[in-house]
C-alpha cells in the first residue's frame, strides 16, 4: 500500500521503476499469482495541507507520466501467469492524477498551502530535519508557501 | 527493433486505462504524418523473392483491404531486381459493392536496402506525398473507406488471419505517427536528432500525436510511446489477445 501524496510526486517514479524490479526478480510459479508485489496507490485526503492537490499544477504531469510508465510496464492481460503491472495498479495511479487536476477552490488552496509551510517549517524546527535538502525539488513551492503566511 | 513472425505489433483498442488522448481508429482518413526509419533484412527477402515474383511485406498498416507503408522486393521481366516503397489504399468508388485499390510508389534503387530507408508520408486533404530517402512523390487520394473498426499494426499488415499478414522482417528504429502535418524539417529532426523531436513535438500537446518511438524501450508485451499520448503499442501474441 502506498499513499499517494504531495511529497510522493518527484520520486513516484522511481518506486514504479522499483516495484516493477521486483516483480521481476521475485516472480514465482509457486504462487497463483506469480507476482510477489503488488503497487497499490490511494490518495492522501487528510491531512488536506499534504495532499496531491496542494502541490503546483506542473507537477500533474509527472503524476501521469507515472501512469503512463505503470502502463507500459503493464501486462496486456489480467492473467495470473503475467508478470508487470495489472490494470487496477495503473487505474489507481491514473485516478490519483484525476482527483490532482480536480481542485476548484482557489480560497481553500490558499490555506492548505499556507499550512502546508507552517506545518512542514514547525517539523524542521521540532525534529531538526531540513524540507528544502530532503526535497529540493518542491524547495522554490516551499518558499512560496511561507509568503502565503 | 527487429520485426518478424514472432514480432509484430499493434495499437490496442478501447483505451482501458483512459491514458491515451489521440486514439489512431481515424488517423489515416484525416490528414496525417508518418515518418519512419527502417532497415529491411535482405537475406530474407531474398530468400522469399525465389519463392515468390514480388514479396511484398507491411510497415504500418490497418487491416481489413489494406491502407499503409509497404515495402516490396521482386523481380522485372529480365530478372533485375527491383524494390518498391509504396503507400497503399482502398478508395470508394460510384458502385458501392466496388472499392477500388490505390497506392503511391516509389522505386528505389536496387542496392538502397543496404543502408535503410527514411520515409515520410504526409495527406493534405486531397493529396497525398510519399518521400522516400529525401525524394519527393505526390498523388492524389480521396473517398479513402473507412478504416475506424480496423486495427492499426507496426510490423505486418495483419495477424488476425492466415493470409495478408505482411511481416515485415527487418529493423524500424524510429517512427512517428500523428494527425496533421509535420514538415520535413520536422521529421528530419526524428530521423537525426530523436531526443530534441521528443522535446519539441513528441511531447507538444498543441500537436494531435498518436505514436513516437525509437523502440529503445520493451518489456516483453510492449514498446515505449515517448510521446506525451502514453499509447505503447502491444505485441501480438495469441496468449493474451483474444483472436
Amino acid at each position: 500500500m502506498s499513499t499517494f501524496n504531495g511529497l510522493s510526486v518527484p520520486s513516484y517514479y522511481k518506486l514504479v521503476n522499483g516495484v516493477y524490479t521486483l516483480k521481476q526478480e521475485y516472480a514465482s510459479t509457486d504462487r497463483y499469482w506469480i507476482s510477489a508485489v503488488f503497487l497499490d496507490s490511494s490518495y492522501l485526503r487528510y491531512p488536506s495541507h499534504q495532499t496531491l492537490q496542494v502541490i503546483p499544477s506542473k507537477w500533474a504531469n509527472e503524476v501521469l507520466r507515472c501512469a503512463s510508465h505503470a502502463d507500459f510496464l503493464g501486462t496486456p492481460k489480467f492473467d495470473n501467469k503475467l508478470i508487470g503491472y495489472s490494470d487496477v495498479e495503473i487505474q489507481k495511479i491514473k485516478r490519483s492524477y484525476d482527483w490532482m487536476v480536480s481542485r476548484n477552490d482557489p480560497q481553500k488552496l490558499e490555506n492548505q498551502r499556507s499550512n502546508f509551510y507552517r506545518y512542514f517549517n514547525a517539523h524542521d524546527e521540532r525534529r531538526g530535519t531540513d524540507f528544502k535538502k530532503v526535497f529540493p525539488e518542491l524547495a522554490d513551492f516551499f518558499e512560496y508557501c511561507k509568503t502565503l503566511n | 527493433m527487429v520485426t518478424n513472425k514472432d514480432n509484430t505489433y499493434l495499437f490496442l483498442k478501447g483505451n482501458k486505462n483512459k491514458l491515451v488522448f489521440n486514439p489512431p481508429e481515424d488517423v489515416f482518413t484525416k490528414d496525417f504524418t508518418l515518418a519512419i526509419e527502417f532497415k529491411p533484412d535482405i537475406e530474407h527477402y531474398t530468400k522469399m523473392m525465389k519463392e515468390t515474383s514480388f514479396y511484398t511485406q507491411g510497415l504500418v498498416c490497418k487491416n481489413g483491404k489494406h491502407i499503409g507503408l509497404f515495402f516490396t522486393a521482386g523481380t522485372d521481366e529480365i530478372g533485375n531486381i527491383l524494390l518498391k516503397v509504396s503507400f497503399e489504399w482502398w478508395k470508394k468508388t460510384d458502385n458501392p459493392e466496388v472499392d477500388e485499390v490505390k497506392a503511391i510508389d516509389f522505386f528505389p534503387p536496387s542496392d538502397s536496402a543496404e543502408n535503410g530507408y527514411k520515409v515520410i508520408i504526409r495527406k493534405k486533404r486531397n493529396e497525398i506525398e510519399l518521400v522516400v530517402n529525401g525524394k519527393s512523390k505526390v498523388a492524389p487520394i480521396e473517398n479513402v473507406i473507412d478504416y475506424s473498426y480496423s486495427y492499426t499494426w507496426v510490423g505486418c499488415a495483419n495477424r488476425l488471419d492466415a493470409d495478408y499478414q505482411h511481416i515485415f522482417y527487418g529493423d524500424i528504429s524510429k517512427m512517428h505517427l500523428q494527425e496533421g502535418l509535420l514538415d520535413n524539417n520536422s521529421c528530419n529532426l526524428l530521423f537525426n536528432d530523436y531526443q530534441e523531436f521528443v522535446k519539441v513535438h513528441a511531447l507538444n500537446r498543441d500537436k494531435q500525436v498518436i505514436f513516437t518511438s525509437d523502440f529503445s524501450q520493451v518489456t516483453p508485451y510492449k514498446v515505449k510511446d515517448h510521446s506525451y499520448n502514453n499509447n505503447h503499442i502491444i505485441k501480438f501474441s495469441k496468449a493474451w489477445l483474444n483472436t
